[in-house]
């Protein structure tokens, strides 16, 4: 690369920035730097053997500035502790309706007669449940279905609510 | 590509035969933090003197602010000594020790609230008779008035504008003068990205800094 006026301007800047060099702390500071340093390491040692909670609030200064922000508000501090709770029993709730009650989210893949036998032959809608259960009866879907290996035979059959429902009819 | 870790940097020469009268070399580098890993604090103080005042210059130059310098430094000594049975050897100690120094900074940066306090006074009367100060505030300079305190604020203002990672990288090889190998073991990266991080800087600081290079 060939000097160009850019390069020359970066000399000058260089000479600029290599004037902080001359920046130096206070006379005398660097005698007592390292001092200072063994000092801080043999407290730390001495203070190694502190509760684990003081050590804890050492370590994480995030947690201290929390705790401290809780200190003259105790109503604050309370509030956040049912919050806090809430959304365990919250959190709870939901996983326990999800584990008692499986089957809403499972596919109905052997649905009782009577259901079945509900669905008007006439084609009413555009889904191709109807259109099948219409043009090919009940049994022979069934039959289709079982005959049909799927992804869902090796799981052990859920319990299924049954659902009742209406086609509505049109064209009348 | 990460360079090929250097050799443990030694403090001095293979000491010669010593003049009657005259102190002992400082012994190696190597032989300081075998001793101060096993609960040698006297060499682990002289281990703080050898590289105190690069690690305090580069926080310093960081963070434009002494006293945020000196605990940052100091805390940066006194991880590596906590952390010493964990360092490997593979890099030297001053390496390892700069890094740790640099990480500390970088997140002290992020985290604290924009501070303009700067240390305007740590400017001794020897940059006076810099000679690149002398060229520099010369009759080519269209601001011949200014002064060395004005000088020293807009440089720091300017170098604060940069983000972490380019003001380290110019703080590294152009105020301390290390060479890109060094800057790039300490920083974690390869080489070119510490020569692009370093022209982006330039170019930044060149913008800022305008009315004073010209």
């Amino acid at each position: 690369m060939s000097m160009n006026p850019d390069q020359e301007n970066f000399e000058e800047l260089r000479r600029l920035l290599a004037l902080k060099r001359h920046e130096q702390p206070p006379p005398g500071y660097f005698h007592d730097f390292s001092r200072e340093v063994i000092t801080r390491i043999k407290a730390g040692e001495a203070a190694g053997n502190a509760p684990f909670l003081d050590r804890l609030v050492e370590t994480a200064p995030w947690l201290r500035r929390l705790w401290e922000g809780f200190e003259p508000k105790a109503i604050v501090a309370g509030a956040f502790g049912v919050g806090v709770c809430s959304l365990l029993v919250v959190g709870l709730i939901s996983s326990e309706r999800i584990d008692s009650n499986p089957g809403a989210f499972m596919p109905n893949t052997e649905l009782p007669q009577n259901i079945l036998a509900s669905v008007p032959s006439q084609t009413v809608g555009s889904s191709l449940f109807e259109r099948a259960a219409a043009d090919h009866g009940v049994a022979s879907l069934i039959a289709t279905n079982q005959s049909q290996s799927s992804i869902f035979d090796e799981i052990r059959r859920p319990y299924v609510q049954p659902v009742t429902f209406s086609v509505p009819v049109l064209g009348n | 590509m990460i360079m090929a870790e250097p050799t443990a940097r030694k403090v001095s020469k293979e000491p010669d035969v010593p003049a009657a009268g005259s102190p002992p070399p400082p012994p190696d580098e190597a032989v300081l933090v075998s001793r101060a890993r096993q609960g040698d604090l006297g060499a682990y103080d002289e281990l703080v003197r050898l590289y105190q005042e690069r690690i305090y210059a580069t926080v310093y130059h960081m963070t434009a602010n002494h006293e945020d310098a000196n605990d940052l430094a100091q805390e940066a000594f006194i991880k590596a000594y906590q952390a010493l049975k964990s360092f490997k050897g593979g890099s030297s100690f001053y390496t390892w020790v700069y890094r740790i120094a640099v990480n500390k900074t970088i997140n002290f940066l992020k985290q604290r609230k924009h501070r303009t306090h700067m240390s305007l006074d740590d400017l001794d009367f020897n940059a006076e008779h810099d000679p690149d100060l002398v060229a520099l505030i010369s009759d080519k300079t269209p601001r011949r008035e200014i002064d060395l305190s004005e000088l020293q604020e807009k440089l720091n203002t300017a170098m604060q504008k940069l983000s972490e990672p380019h003001r380290l990288v110019v703080t590294l090889h152009d105020v301390q003068g290390s060479s890109h190998e060094e800057i790039a073991e300490i920083m974690g990266c390869n080489i070119g990205t510490v020569r692009s991080r370093l022209f982006y800087a330039r170019q930044q600081l060149q913008a800022l800094l305008s009315d004073y290079l010209k």
